[in-house]
């Protein structure tokens, strides 16, 4: 049973590409592949953008971060490029009742920025070459809202954060923060990811 | 410059101070000989006895610190009661010293498991890189200068093995050593990251797996040491990597095994490399302990020569094209990669379609190379393009980049959000989660409206 379903859907498909394809060159011929090259050279000529001027590093003082960070510097003394280091203090929650039933409040963490402000201003010191230009940003809020807000708001064009890999690298997920901000961010984000191990045998 | 030696007034004890000697002598150091009474051992003992005992091996360490002073060392004695592996290694850090050197009988199991070997202990506690004698010979040879020493490194990508790969210079301050660093390979898991041989029998081990290996290799070893004057070997082993490791080290006719050590304790020690290479190997074994040497951690970008550029030939994924050769300032190289969707047809459909799919490839290449952006040339950055089939493109993606050795995977994204991106899947979200390199997601919303 199985197998011949298999096969009909396969036949089908490939019935179907056949056609297509039979169909594209009767259409068009060589020409039209002439007029795609055309477009796609179109497409390439406003080529090679200039090197990013702004690094913006999440950091969420884990070991990864750290090691984003070290990266995002090498890039930012490659290009000439300032660094932004910016973390993200969840807001507290809580219930407030004013009388017509409990509403939910939120008012950023006061003690938590304070101190996040400190520590980032104690790993700017320990990471950042003195000669890059550096600032210290702390955010109240979500994370990836505010990570791709804060690249808005102070015009970075490179975004550089880790993918955690807690969730198993084959189920092809990645660190929740990290694919947010790939969606949100108003540009591009590198990726960086700690190598595991080679000889380690990886789950297949 | 300290070297501390520890000694049992055994003969292997003597011949291991006996190749310390020569080693301070020649770095114009201070050898401080340690004999630790192990007290553990008698129970409730009476002062008398233990005053005898003191004595009697102080009277003992001072014989063979006289011995070891006509030798041309500059020596001196130390006495210490309780542990022997932790009271040395006290005295090591106490001291400031830069090596450890202990004698090993070599214990093979079943003793050692019971009997338990002070080098192991001292090169899992010590912060300094231990080393455990055993054939003086060459070693006093090279520390006169009168040989070059043969060295083999083990070498796995870690940060531990980054250790013993920097602690080579040490040796290169001695003497003359000719380096042999040596990696061994687990052949499925590295065919499976370069996407060859994956389909082929377990055994099976590509001469190209072997070159792409060995070339990872030296860009690492170089990017650790700088330009040294090394040599590479990459051997496949489906076991455990240390006999193959000591097969190697007997091959090459090393003096010496160098081996990163992480330190594990309790049960994770079992599974140790640097352990299991200190006990069984006929050689002298050096280990080097993370802390030896400063952080190998420099982030994953030290240097952009190669990136990796995927598209699809849609407008969005093109747009990561300039931002590839944009990383790039002057020279290095791009590859432009285009990942087919394998249809999965095999037999004689496959050889009936093989004609259109030359043709098909043949086309594609040829857009593929269109790409490249004129520019390029001008600013000598070589560029080359890719075509693979394969059903599943993240890893296709991934594969190519392994092989290509890109130190930067650029992919556009269309940046699917909701329900669409659970249904649909994201390609460079994908690659994202499996790649080992640095990945640069370029996704730029206005273009994407």
């Amino acid at each position: 049973m199985k197998t011949s379903y298999r096969t009909r859907r396969k036949q089908a498909h490939g019935a179907k590409r056949h056609s297509l394809s039979a169909s594209a060159r009767r259409q068009s011929g060589r020409t039209h592949s002439k007029s795609r090259l055309a477009a796609t050279r179109a497409l390439a000529l406003p080529a090679l953008t200039t090197p990013p001027r702004h690094i913006l590093v999440p950091i969420d003082f884990s070991a990864e971060s750290t090691r984003a960070l070290k990266s995002a510097v090498q890039l930012a003394s490659r290009y000439g490029a300032a660094v932004t280091l910016v973390h993200v203090v969840e807001p507290i929650t809580y219930i407030y009742d004013c009388g017509y039933g409990p509403v939910r409040r939120w008012r950023p963490n006061e003690t938590l920025i304070r101190d996040a402000q400190q520590r980032l201003h104690v790993l700017s010191l320990r990471h950042v070459d003195s000669t890059l230009s550096c600032k210290v940003v702390v955010k109240n809020g979500r994370a990836f809202d505010e990570i791709a807000k804060s690249a808005k708001e102070l015009g970075a064009d490179l975004i550089v954060m880790p993918t955690r890999g807690f969730t198993d690298p084959q189920s092809g997920e990645i660190g929740s923060t990290a694919e947010r901000v790939v969606r949100h961010a108003p540009c591009p984000v590198l990726t960086v990811r700690k190598p595991v191990l080679l000889g380690k045998r990886s789950k297949s | 410059m300290k070297i501390i030696c520890g000694t049992d007034f055994s003969t292997h004890a003597s011949e291991a101070a006996n190749a310390a000697a020569a080693l301070t002598a020649r770095l114009h150091g201070t050898l401080s000989l340690v004999h630790v009474m192990d007290t553990s051992r008698y129970e409730l003992p009476s002062k008398e006895l233990m005053d005898y005992l003191c004595a009697s091996r102080q009277a003992k360490l001072k014989k063979e610190a006289e011995r070891l002073r006509r030798q041309g060392a500059t020596v001196e004695e130390q006495f210490l009661q309780g542990s022997p592996a932790v009271s040395m290694v006290k005295a090591a850090t106490d001291s400031g010293a830069r090596l450890i050197v202990v004698s090993s009988l070599g214990q093979i199991a079943p003793s050692r498991w019971f009997v338990g070997s002070v080098a192991e202990r001292t090169a899992q506690n010590a912060s300094i890189p231990t080393l455990v004698v055993r054939n003086q010979k060459p070693l006093e040879a090279w520390a006169r200068g009168q040989r070059t020493l043969n060295v083999v490194i083990g070498y796995d990508f870690s940060e531990s093995s980054d250790a013993a790969l920097r602690w080579s210079s040490f040796l290169n301050e001695i003497g003359p050593c000719r380096i042999t660093v040596v990696y061994v390979a687990w052949p499925p898991e590295a065919g499976a990251r370069f996407g060859a041989g994956f389909d082929q029998p377990h055994p099976y081990y590509p001469s190209e797996v072997e070159k792409l290996l060995k070339r990872d290799l030296q860009e690492k070893c170089e990017e650790v040491l700088g330009k040294e004057k090394l040599r590479f070997r990459v051997v496949a082993g489906l076991g455990r990597p240390d006999p193959q490791l000591i097969e190697v080290a007997v091959d090459e006719k090393a003096d010496v095994i160098v081996v990163g050590t992480n330190q594990r304790r309790g049960l994770a020690r079992l599974g140790s490399v640097s352990r299991a290479v200190l006990h069984p190997a006929p050689l002298n074994v050096a280990c080097i302990p993370i802390a030896a040497a400063e952080p190998a951690d420099r982030g994953s970008i030290s240097r952009i020569k190669r990136v990796l550029v995927t598209t699809d030939f849609s407008k969005l994924a093109n747009q990561a094209i300039p931002f590839a050769y944009s990383t790039l300032r002057r020279g290095g190289q791009v590859c432009l990669l285009h990942v087919v969707k394998a249809t999965g047809r095999s037999g004689k459909k496959a050889q009936a379609r093989e004609p259109k799919l030359s043709g098909r490839n043949d086309r594609l290449s040829a857009q593929l190379q269109v790409l490249i952006p004129s520019e390029a040339e001008a600013r000598g950055i070589s560029s080359q393009v890719e075509l693979v089939e394969h059903s599943n493109v993240a890893i296709a993606i991934c594969q190519a980049a392994e092989r290509f050795g890109a130190d930067l995977i650029c992919i556009g994204s269309r940046g699917r959000s909701g329900l669409s991106k659970a249904i649909l899947g994201s390609v460079s979200q994908d690659v994202m989660a499996r790649s080992q390199r640095p990945v640069l997601v370029i996704r730029l919303p206005e273009a994407g409206k």
